[in-house]
């Protein structure tokens, strides 16, 4: 005779062995994702690692980098006690990075405190190398800053000085009727500043004619000669070669375009990492400091 | 006709709900074993010398799934679809045998993608840039010293006859001289002009250009106006598996021969 058994009770096991493998699979799931989540404590070295010091990962990228820094060596060219040596100093400074932190190195180390300023200031910006603006922001970045993106324009000027407006006013009359250089600074008692020496870069040469005789040169034409100039003395400029600057296009000069768009973005990112620390600071200012 | 009782019918509704479970069971643990399956192949791939993962057909065959995706959605904006690289804005072709950093080991290029080129991660490159030698001091980065316009010309047709194009050959005695001295030219790319890739500077005598096809011109501008290209650090978008995966990915485009 066949025993019978009662099915309401079956269900009830059954529900009661289904709840359990349940819960025993959401454990298991929670668990693995407790021991394997970034930033987690864990007794878990994960792949990308070779060691956690104190739950602080040093990566297998680090670790290759450091191996070809020690001994320019690949993985698979170091051996066995080069890559524990390198192993070994990792974890080394590691635990004095960490052991710095305790003793609060940053607030008496001012090296320290300078590289943390550059550090977080680089953090702040970094995503103004990481994202790739598109090219109608380019192009509208080029447009606004188009006198940017130009060649430097360069010059061969010759800088003669003469004693009062009437003898250089004199000496242009004679340039420009064709005598000789020479000769009209010998008649005119002028002198040759030889301020610019051959061809130089238009912002060589405004640092060596100074600005009013740089802006005055800059217009002429090759062969031109200036109205007597004054600035400390009375000038007379001839201009032997001025190539003027060249607009560079949009697509020549698309490499200068995303480096200087990076860079004011960047500017921009760092200047609001910095109000935000303000904002969620609390600074207290002195009474004699305040404005 | 009798009604049947509870207990049979509490009966026959399990014995229809049983083939639902077992499926959902057995559903369950094929996605288990599957993501296990998964994590144990990445696991394989990050713990493998990335230098000899080429020649394992096994694992380059996850790289170059997961690789490429990852490398069209973050890389090819700069480097295009095929990783030749645009000399438009000096993003460099990945496909050839010519490197800037290193030798274009799985390694090397993983170091790259994780960390960048200038990209502000305290870990990139960032030991050099090509100064603006016809520019202002301070207003095209770093020039140590401008240089004449005849010097930059100078330097142009030395640079011109490295590669062994014809070239005024007093100009370009005077632009080796510029090279090796007031230039300081020899100080990153070395002083027979082969580059060093510790420091990304190019070999300038391999007809190999960063930046444009090598013309005069393009020579002239890169010499007067200077370059400080960015790759950016990928640390925190892409997981070390897609970083391992690029590198490796990237690595097969220039040595598909290597690859199993």
């Amino acid at each position: 005779m066949s025993q019978s058994r009662d099915p309401i009770s079956a269900q009830n096991r059954r529900t009661l062995a289904l709840g359990a493998v349940g819960a025993l699979a959401g454990l298991a799931m929670a668990g693995y994702a407790l021991f394997t989540a970034e930033g987690t404590s864990t007794l878990y070295v994960a792949p990308e690692n070779v060691a956690v010091v104190n739950q602080q990962p040093i990566s297998r990228i680090d670790y290759a980098a450091a191996l070809q820094t020690l001994y320019a060596k690949t993985l698979g060219e170091a051996t066995t006690e080069e890559r524990q040596r390198v192993l070994d100093d990792l974890i080394a400074e590691e635990l004095m990075v960490q052991r710095a932190k305790e003793l609060d190195v940053p607030l008496t180390d001012q090296m320290v405190r300078s590289s943390m300023v550059s550090a977080v200031q680089a953090q702040a910006a970094m995503s103004a190398y990481t994202e790739l603006p598109g090219e109608a922001e380019l192009k509208a970045y080029f447009e606004t800053n188009v006198a940017e993106y130009q060649s430097e324009g360069i010059m061969a000027v010759k800088n003669y000085v003469f004693a009062d407006a009437s003898t250089a006013a004199a000496a242009v009359t004679a340039l420009k009727a064709g005598l000789p250089a020479a000769a009209v600074l010998k008649t005119y008692g002028g002198t040759d500043t030889e301020r610019v020496k051959g061809e130089e870069f238009y912002f060589a040469a405004k640092i060596h004619l100074g600005d009013v005789l740089f802006a005055a040169a800059r217009e002429l034409p090759d062969g031109g000669i200036s109205a007597p100039v004054q600035d400390n003395g009375h000038h007379v400029l001839v201009m032997i070669k001025n190539v003027r600057p060249v607009a560079y296009s949009f697509d020549s000069a698309r490499a200068k375009v995303l480096q200087d768009y990076r860079r004011d973005t960047a500017k921009k990112l760092q200047a609001a990492n910095r109000d935000f620390l303000h904002k969620r600071a609390n600074i207290l200012i002195a009474e004699d400091m305040r404005k | 006709m009798a009604e049947s009782s509870p207990s049979i019918t509490a009966v026959s509704t399990s014995r229809r709900r049983w083939p639902w479970i077992l499926a959902g069971i057995a559903l369950l643990a094929v996605a288990v074993l599957w993501e296990l399956k998964t994590l144990s192949a990445e696991r394989s791939l990050l713990v493998a010398d990335p230098d000899t993962a080429l020649r394992d057909a096994g694992l380059m065959a996850m790289a170059a799934s997961s690789g490429r995706a990852a490398f069209q959605v973050n890389c090819q904006g700069c480097h295009g679809a095929g990783g030749t690289g645009n000399p438009g804005f000096g993003a460099p072709n990945l496909t050839d045998a010519d490197w800037l950093y290193g030798v274009g080991l799985p390694s090397e290029i993983e170091r790259i993608v994780a960390y960048g080129v200038r990209s502000n991660h305290p870990k990139s490159w960032n030991l050099a840039v090509m100064p603006a030698y016809g520019r202002a001091p301070g207003a095209g980065g770093n020039a140590p010293e401008p240089l004449t316009p005849s010097e930059v010309s100078d330097l142009v047709e030395y640079l011109a006859s490295l590669q062994g194009d014809s070239a005024d050959t007093a100009a370009a005695a005077r632009g080796h001289a510029v090279y090796n001295d007031r230039g300081g030219c020899f100080d990153c790319h070395s002083r027979d002009a082969g580059g060093d890739p510790s420091v990304g500077a190019p070999n300038l005598k391999d007809r190999v250009w960063l930046y444009g096809d090598g013309n005069r011109e393009q020579l002239r501008r890169s010499i007067a106006d200077g370059h400080q290209g960015v790759c950016p650090s990928f640390i925190g978008s892409l997981s070390p598996m897609q970083i391992r995966a690029v590198a490796l990915y990237v690595s097969s485009l220039s040595q598909p021969q290597q690859v199993k």
